[in-house]
């Protein structure tokens, strides 16, 4: 038997992360599905990190495994958790197994075609890549090679990126706000009723714990953001880290402690202000005479020394990119934890 | 039978896809769909970052050293930065789907106060 | 300037929403002004972006200026950055996704003011988000930007669908379920290409394809085509994939639906004929043995299908919904033809079929505006009612039955020459058998429409009084309608072999 190509706790982790899959899925109550699926989001970080990928990783642990968890159990806390047992519709689900296996065989028959894992001398590997490797340092002046890619050689795609979480965060605002906007007042009783007796700012220690934490959080978020040049991360990990200590408040005191702070109009600025000011960087660009998001023009009306221009236009962005994140965790958080109301929730 | 073993990451990753796709189509609940989702779309971020992975190599962070020697820098000591970039987008984009999809599950809920997808059904036909 | 005009097209419509967001919240009035300055800023673009490629060819825009580099280890150099494209085969796409779209925006500002009253603040920054989306599809050089936009323009179609209520949210779930499998078939099929190329970038990959099947043919490359494929036919509701589109498109708000239904599966289409004939190649196409074959099945089956349902309908919006799922048939088989005349017709099918879907759109919704409603039933009297309109509509229904002079018309003629020259006969019936449908539908119409008259104990009054909807709403409708001959009597200039379409044919087919 040849002897695995990967770290045999990669193996482990493998093995473990289809468990719980399987277990998220088949799991009676939504509220454990869930949880267990906050749990498979954190493997399959600590897989990535595995491989070489801090940056995914970091913010898969705090997107997939922080944030998304959340959402789902403020939509949760705001419906319900159990499940219909409902017999029948076998035979529908085992031809959907049917189309499904066949298709993964699909996919399957391409492996004897793949480079060998691992192999630094495959296509993916050797084709572009190295040229971002070998160049970050002159072109940029930037160590953390992921940073260098994401906000300068491919700037465009985490431009568009930004954009996609602040349609997230208005279409959502469009889905929920808006119908119960004016219907405060005549808001029908039972449907409080219906939700949970648990007030999660009952509990002293949350409270406590969380006043003592959320500081260290934002302080943490804003190095992450400053520091992405040289350390893991940038602006996405910082934005939902910083979005995470708000959410956080808002679970531990009350969502009307966070929204007496923000208001709604303030969030919803602030979402659309962060795409502008990445925009807006680009645009300065062009009409410095330079392509669209060629940090090198803006030379003149940024400090430093002249070759330093990628590094402070990485940086711009990258502001702009953990305003928005940031501030559409929280709007879209409050959002499904109040059902659109803006009031109480979770 | 080998040929499974050396690409044992490409096949938990196909595994893991097929599982999320089959929750998307076969699940009748509308949050365990979403949850099925979020799984395809790890399984497919898994598979990019196992093309990106490089045996005896570290993250794609310069060395202090190499930094401020630019010709010193060797490629192969450092993972592919490419797959990393375009999988940061990936998640970024799965989360978004994700809120948009809770948040019409939520409306959904209040109209039919069900998730379950045949209950719709039978609601949106009376 | 001009050589920044390929960003102007994106950057148009996506610093307007980012300002209509703003001023959602300061002066509400604002914001569609704001939206309709940046679609006409990309149209203008794009338009004269029309004439620059007709003369000098392919502009290439690179973002960042991350254009053609050295590489350690490589021969020739390859684009590091993201690229933007402007060719003779997107070129008129972008023009005529952003005509269509500066129009729809005039004409949607009634329908949104009465529909959604009092919940629009950020109806317009999701429409310009949808149409950077869709621009950005038909724009981009990069493999993986263009699923990036694909999710731009996915998660505004669905807000914007959600908008209708009611059943909207289930149909617009539907949707997002089934477009977001397509997009992940899409980003694994890309995962699958780049495993083997070791680059996103689509002029790259399509010089970089064939050298890796010079000995021999690549499953890698194969299984990711076929992903890819599968992934765009979810996105534009082709015939296994087709359930999500009726309801969406049918429970989506009017103005919406006017331009989702012309705009995204088109642009879905172009994507897949990006990818099939740049990244991959007709000649890899045509050695695929027995894919071919299914595909123009499908294509059938989609047209076939589409036909009948749209029979059996009694709902006018739920009608012109099959008869877009049946087009995207006509499209799809033009491009697996795979010869001139075929990829012709598919490639002119793009632009006029966009145009007729919107015209008939819009017509539907001038119509819903005024009776409140599109049930076959209720348009009775409807031609004295609203005879301006429904000229546009009958028009509008002769170009898609393909009368000459017509767009219409010369698309088909095309599609069946080609299906005819690849002897794919099934084709050629089901293209005429879908003529014959909407004819029927058309007959039905005007019968009901014309000699119907509504009974004089429920409407009150025998007369009829003659009720327009407003202008800035006929307007519109009209200028499409026109366009429709326009579009049918300049057919030459178009796809002749010198011309723009004829010039990306036979790019296609020249190695």
């Amino acid at each position: 038997m040849p002897s695995l190509p990967i770290w045999e706790f990669d193996v482990l982790l493998l093995v473990l992360v289809v468990l719980f899959a399987l277990i998220s899925l088949s799991i009676r109550n939504l509220m454990g599905a869930a949880i267990v699926f906050g749990a498979y989001s954190f493997m399959m970080c600590l897989i990535w990190a595995g491989m070489g990928a801090v940056d995914v990783a970091f913010t898969e642990a705090a997107v997939g495994a922080g944030v998304s968890t959340v959402f789902i159990v403020s939509t949760i806390y705001n419906t319900s958790a159990t499940m219909q047992n409902k017999p029948g519709g076998l035979t529908f689900k085992l031809f959907i197994g049917l189309v499904v296996t066949l298709t993964g065989a699909f996919l399957l028959s391409a492996l004897p075609d793949f480079p060998e894992w691992g192999d630094s001398e495959s296509p993916a590997n050797a084709v572009v890549a190295p040229y971002y490797i070998k160049n970050t340092i002159t072109d940029a002046h930037v160590p953390n090679v992921v940073t260098s890619v994401l906000a300068d050689y491919r700037g465009f795609d985490t431009l568009l990126e930004t954009t996609v979480v602040f349609i997230a965060c208005i279409a959502i605002y469009s889905i929920l706000r808006t119908e119960t906007a004016k219907s405060k007042t005549d808001e029908p009783e039972e449907e409080i009723a219906v939700l949970p007796s648990y007030d999660p700012s009952d509990s002293l220690i949350v409270r406590q714990a969380s006043r003592f934490m959320i500081p260290f959080m934002q302080l943490f978020a804003l190095y992450v953001i400053a520091h992405g040049h040289y350390s893991p991360g940038g602006g996405f990990q910082g934005g939902v880290i910083l979005g995470a200590s708000l959410i956080l408040l808002a679970i531990s005191f009350d969502l009307k402690f966070l929204l007496g702070h923000w208001s709604e109009k303030s969030l919803m600025l602030l979402v659309a202000s962060g795409v502008f000011l990445y925009a807006a960087v680009g645009l300065a660009c062009v009409f410095m005479g330079g392509n669209y998001l060629d940090y090198v023009v803006l030379d003149p009306i940024l400090p430093g020394k002249g070759d330093m221009a990628r590094s402070h236009g990485i940086l711009l962005v990258e502001i702009g990119v953990g305003i928005t994140v940031m501030f559409s965790m929280v709007a879209i958080h409050i959002n499904l934890a109040s059902n659109g109301r803006f009031d109480r929730g979770l | 039978m080998e040929n499974l073993i050396a690409n044992f990451n490409y096949v938990i990753v196909v595994i893991l896809m097929m599982i999320g796709l089959w929750a998307m189509l076969a699940q009748k609940n509308l949050i365990k769909k979403c949850i099925g989702m979020a799984i395809f779309q790890t399984g497919i971020i898994l598979f990019f970052i196992s093309i990106g992975a490089k045996n005896e190599a570290k993250v794609p962070i310069l060395s202090k050293f190499v930094a401020e020697n630019p010709p010193a820098i060797i490629v192969n000591d450092y993972a592919n930065p490419l797959t990393q970039i375009l999988m940061l987008t990936a998640i970024v984009v799965g989360v978004a789907i994700l809120g948009v999809g809770l948040a019409l599950a939520q409306k959904i809920y209040q109209q039919y106060s069900t998730f379950d997808e045949d209950e719709i059904l039978e609601n949106q036909r009376k | 300037m001009t050589e920044q005009l390929p960003i102007i097209i994106i950057l148009g419509p996506l610093m307007a929403a980012v300002l209509a967001a703003f001023a959602g919240w300061f002066r509400p009035k604002l914001s569609h002004p704001l939206v309709l300055l940046g679609l006409a800023a990309s149209f203008a673009a794009a338009l004269k972006l029309v004439f620059i490629v007709a003369d000098g060819g392919t502009q290439k825009y690179w973002l960042g200026g991350w254009g053609d580099k050295v590489i350690p280890g490589q021969k020739d150099p390859f684009v590091v950055g993201i690229q933007i494209t402007v060719d003779h085969l997107n070129t008129l796409l972008l023009a005529a996704v952003s005509g269509i779209a500066l129009l729809t925006a005039i004409y949607a500002k009634r329908l949104v003011d009465t529909e959604l009253a009092g919940r629009q603040r950020y109806f317009d920054a999701l429409f310009a988000l949808l149409v950077t989306g869709l621009l950005g599809i038909s724009i981009t050089g990069d493999i993986f930007n263009l699923y990036v936009f694909m999710e731009i323009a996915a998660l505004s179609s669905y807000a914007l669908i959600a908008y209708g209520k009611s059943r909207a949210y289930m149909a617009s779930f539907n949707y997002l379920i089934m477009g977001t499998m397509g997009a992940c078939l899409y980003l694994l099929g890309i995962g699958f290409i780049f495993i083997k190329g070791g680059t996103l970038n689509i002029d790259d990959l399509s010089g970089i394809i064939p050298t890796l099947q010079a000995d021999g043919p690549s499953q890698a490359l194969f299984v990711g085509f076929i992903l890819i494929i599968l992934g765009a036919w979810a996105k534009m509701a082709f015939f296994p994939f087709h359930g999500w589109l009726p309801n969406a498109y049918t429970y989506a708000p009017t103005a919406s639906a006017s331009v989702l239904a012309p705009l995204a599966t088109k642009v879905a289409v172009y994507a897949m004929l990006r990818i099939m004939l740049t990244v991959y190649s007709i000649d890899y196409i045509v050695g695929l043995n027995g894919i071919q074959p299914i595909a123009l099945y499908l294509s059938t089956a989609a047209i076939v299908m589409g036909s009948f349902l749209s029979l059996t309908q009694t709902n006018l919006k739920m009608i012109a919904c099959y008869f877009v799922i049946s087009e995207i048939g006509y499209m799809v088989g033009g491009a697996w033809l795979a010869n001139k005349p075929g990829l012709t017709g598919a490639m002119y099918h793009l632009v006029a079929d966009a145009a007729m879907t919107s015209a008939l759109f819009m017509a539907i919704g001038c119509i819903v505006y005024r009776l409140g409603q599109a049930q076959l039933e209720s348009l009775r009297g409807v031609f004295f009612k609203m005879p301006v309109t429904m000229t546009a509509f009958v028009v509008t229904m002769a170009a898609l039955i393909g009368v000459p002079p017509t767009c219409g018309f010369f698309s088909k003629w095309y599609l069946i020459q080609g299906a005819a020259q690849a002897g794919v006969w099934h084709f050629v019936v089901a293209l005429l058998l879908s003529s014959l449908v909407k004819a029927i539908i058309l007959f039905r119409i005007v019968e009901i429409g014309y000699n119907r008259v509504p009974h004089p104990a429920i409407q009150g009054n025998p007369a009829i009084e003659r009720k327009e909807a407003p202008l800035s709403m006929l307007i519109p409708t009209l200028v499409m309608a026109l366009g429709l001959i326009v579009l049918g009597l300049y057919t030459d200039t178009l796809v002749g072999t010198n011309t723009i379409i004829g010039k990306a044919v036979s790019a296609a087919l020249t190695p």
